[in-house]
């Protein structure tokens, strides 16, 4: 990563998301980044404000991430990736990470990138902070 | 991860046998690095991963390509385990039962053929899931519902054919299924009941067709791979209430199906309504650590405690009833009516006009809308979650559900598992759903879940009961409780499955069925 890059997402990341993934921005520093947060868990809500800040669109999970997906992630990063390739970050709950993960590799264009599991606490439920990237042809 | 070879065939013999299939289905088609083949192991296997670990994967992308992939399968003698889009998780998701088979992944086929709303059905292929169904009818304007089940990612074929079910009044998906076609393991294709007449209009009409009729032959079997299936849709009806009722007292199981049972019988209540267990409804809600951080199942004291706090009954009995609005008023005060008599149960209902749509997931599944909120449970235990399921039939009847509860309940508690689970009401069964949930990253809770399932198949069968569907792990012992004439069913199944695979090349070990190239991988009975 170069220094222009890492002031812009490293550096700015750990002030906002409490410093925990410098790579989750890192990741993303690449193309054009759709964000995913769970603003129920606190390192989610602190991700939206970041994703916020570099004016990246921001989705909710809300009660539901498969309907989330067709309706709004998939069209989106279908859209998009026509002519951009699209990262996909985000912190959230672990069951929503694992149905996030099983439509978004399944459906081909995207790979996981990173992945870094934090336990529960304070009556939260565990979360999963990731950053799906575009599959490189080869 | 090591890649695996098929059973009995070289590694030079595999690769002329890939080989061969990328010349059908192209090369990215094929899939056969051991990263990529991760993809169709079982993340929620209770027990080790790799004892259903594929060798390779196909994608085919029509029925030609399958015949083809067939004729090198037989060649080769190697077994293909098909999936539609390897969702059944729980159960095994995409993993084969036998290690070292190919696994023909079908998502690639997922057209919808064609809708009918003034017969009310659809044609669809392997490849289409429920929320591609709903989207699909949405788009195009049709007034028909889906019934999703609690999974709408899942395939419409691939749980129509595992004979499971969803929430409306078209919940019994096997039922509701009419016509298919199927490509044996010989590569001849086979259109079932009327789709033998090429130019006929009745395929997706009259299940039956002429003769006998083959379409349940090919639910959760080996003896043929579904390419295309008729299913009927509930034509969207003008209004729709939404009604729970809650029960306080763990014992009003009982009374609550003996109360049930007439009002599906005399179709008062229609949809396959759900009696959910307090537990259930609660992880929904919150995650166990909130009530309860110590070892084992949680105690009583921290069970009613998390009910009373949440406003949850211990039995949450959940129901719809779709028509016209007079007709709803007449079933809703006859529900009333009956369920008045237990004491302290509280119902509540939303009616609904016929576009709108409830928020929550579980109401959602009501309303014929998929939904994915019922993997939340992943969260409950903590960890990364995962869970197993102990599937057995129950009869309508109050003192089995109650004693199925019991018994399940108290097996759980032994393993340090909760008792999470709930009864989907047929008109004269239950189907009785407990889910073992475990972090998967937890070597000892994924083995307790394992040992607990395999107890639980074992006091079932003592009382007289058998499951209706179950993961790899333990299709052979759940067939062989199937035990009439010392296992005479199960005889039957696989001298049918020696006629028409004689090569053993289609699932082996699907439900127990073992073909007799691979009998002697018969596992644990």
């Amino acid at each position: 990563m170069d220094r222009r890059t890492f002031m812009m997402t490293g550096a700015c990341l750990p002030t906002v998301a409490g410093g925990a993934w410098p790579w989750l921005a890192h990741g993303a520093a690449h193309g054009n980044t759709v964000a995913l947060a769970d603003s129920t868990l606190a390192q989610g809500a602190a991700l939206a404000g970041y994703a916020a800040h570099r004016q990246w669109p921001v989705f909710e999970t809300g009660d539901d991430i498969g309907m989330l997906w067709h309706t709004t992630l998939a069209p989106l990063l279908r859209a998009t990736s026509t002519h951009a390739s699209v990262s996909l970050i985000g912190i959230t709950r672990v069951s929503d990470y694992f149905v996030l993960s099983e439509l978004a590799t399944r459906a081909g264009h995207l790979i996981e990138h990173t992945r870094e599991q934090g336990a529960s606490a304070n009556a939260q439920p565990a979360h999963v902070a990731f950053v799906f990237a575009p599959r490189v042809p080869r | 991860m090591i890649r695996s070879l098929p059973p009995k065939v070289s590694a030079a013999q595999f690769e002329r046998a890939l080989a061969a299939w990328r010349s059908i289905v192209g090369e990215p088609q094929v899939v056969s690095s051991a990263d990529a083949l991760a993809a169709y192991l079982d993340p929620f296997a209770p027990g080790e991963r790799e004892a259903f670990s594929a060798s390779a994967a196909l994608m085919p992308g029509s029925v030609d390509e399958i015949r083809a992939i067939l004729r090198i399968a037989n060649q080769f003698r190697i077994p293909l385990w098909t999936v539609s889009t390897g969702r059944n998780f729980a159960y095994g998701g995409a993993a084969p039962r036998l290690a070292g088979s190919v696994v023909l992944d079908l998502h690639r086929m997922n057209r919808i053929l064609e809708v009918n709303e003034t017969m009310g059905y659809a044609l669809v292929e392997p490849g289409v899931s429920y929320f591609d169904l709903y989207a699909y009818l949405r788009e195009k304007g049709y007034r028909l519902w889906v019934d999703p089940p609690a999974a709408g990612w899942g395939s419409v074929v691939g749980n129509t054919l595992e004979r499971g079910f969803g929430y409306t009044d078209y919940g019994d998906h096997a039922a509701a299924q009419c016509g298919m076609e199927v490509v044996l393991a010989n590569g001849d294709v086979l259109r079932t009941g009327m789709g033998g007449i090429e130019i006929g209009t009745a395929w997706q009409l009259y299940q039956p067709g002429y003769g006998p009729s083959f379409d349940a032959m090919f639910m959760q079997s080996n003896y043929g791979i579904v390419t295309k299936l008729g299913v009927w849709l509930m034509p969207a009806p003008p209004a729709y209430l939404l009604g729970e009722i809650q029960f306080r007292h763990e014992a009003d199981l009982e009374t609550i199906v003996e109360i049930l049972r007439p009002l599906r019988l005399d179709e008062t209540i229609r949809n396959h309504a759900v009696i959910e267990g307090g537990l259930r409804r609660a992880a929904g809600l919150s995650a166990r650590a909130q009530w309860y951080d110590g070892p084992g199942a949680m105690p009583e004291s921290a069970v009613a405690a998390m009910l009373d706090k949440l406003d949850v009954g211990r039995w949450n009995l959940h129901f719809a009833l779709y028509g016209t609005p007079e007709l709803i008023d007449a079933r809703y005060a006859i529900v009333q009516r009956a369920f008045a008599r237990v004491p302290q149960a509280r119902l509540s209902a939303t009616r609904y006009a016929g576009d709108a749509q409830p928020t929550g997931g579980g109401d959602r599944n009501l309303a014929g809308i998929p939904a994915m909120t019922a993997f939340r449970m992943l969260d409950w235990r903590g960890g990364a979650g995962a869970h197993v399921d102990f599937a057995p039939v129950c009869p309508a009847t109050g003192r089995d559900a109650l004693r199925q509860y019991t018994m399940v309940k108290a097996r759980a508690a032994e393993y340090g598992f909760d008792y999470y689970g709930g009864f989907t009401a047929g008109a004269r069964h239950l189907h009785h759903i407990f889910a073992a949930i475990f972090d998967r990253d937890d070597a000892n809770q994924v083995e307790q879940a394992g040992a607990l399932v395999r107890s639980l198949i074992s006091d079932a069968r003592a009382a007289g009961y058998g499951e209706y569907r179950t993961h790899l792990a333990y299709m052979d012992f759940a067939a062989a409780q199937y035990s009439f004439n010392d296992g005479a069913l199960l005889r039957l199944s696989e001298t049918i499955k020696d006629a028409l695979d004689p090569n053993g090349i289609l699932a082996p070990g699907k439900q127990g069925i073992w073909p007799a190239a691979w009998r002697d991988r018969r596992g644990y009975t």
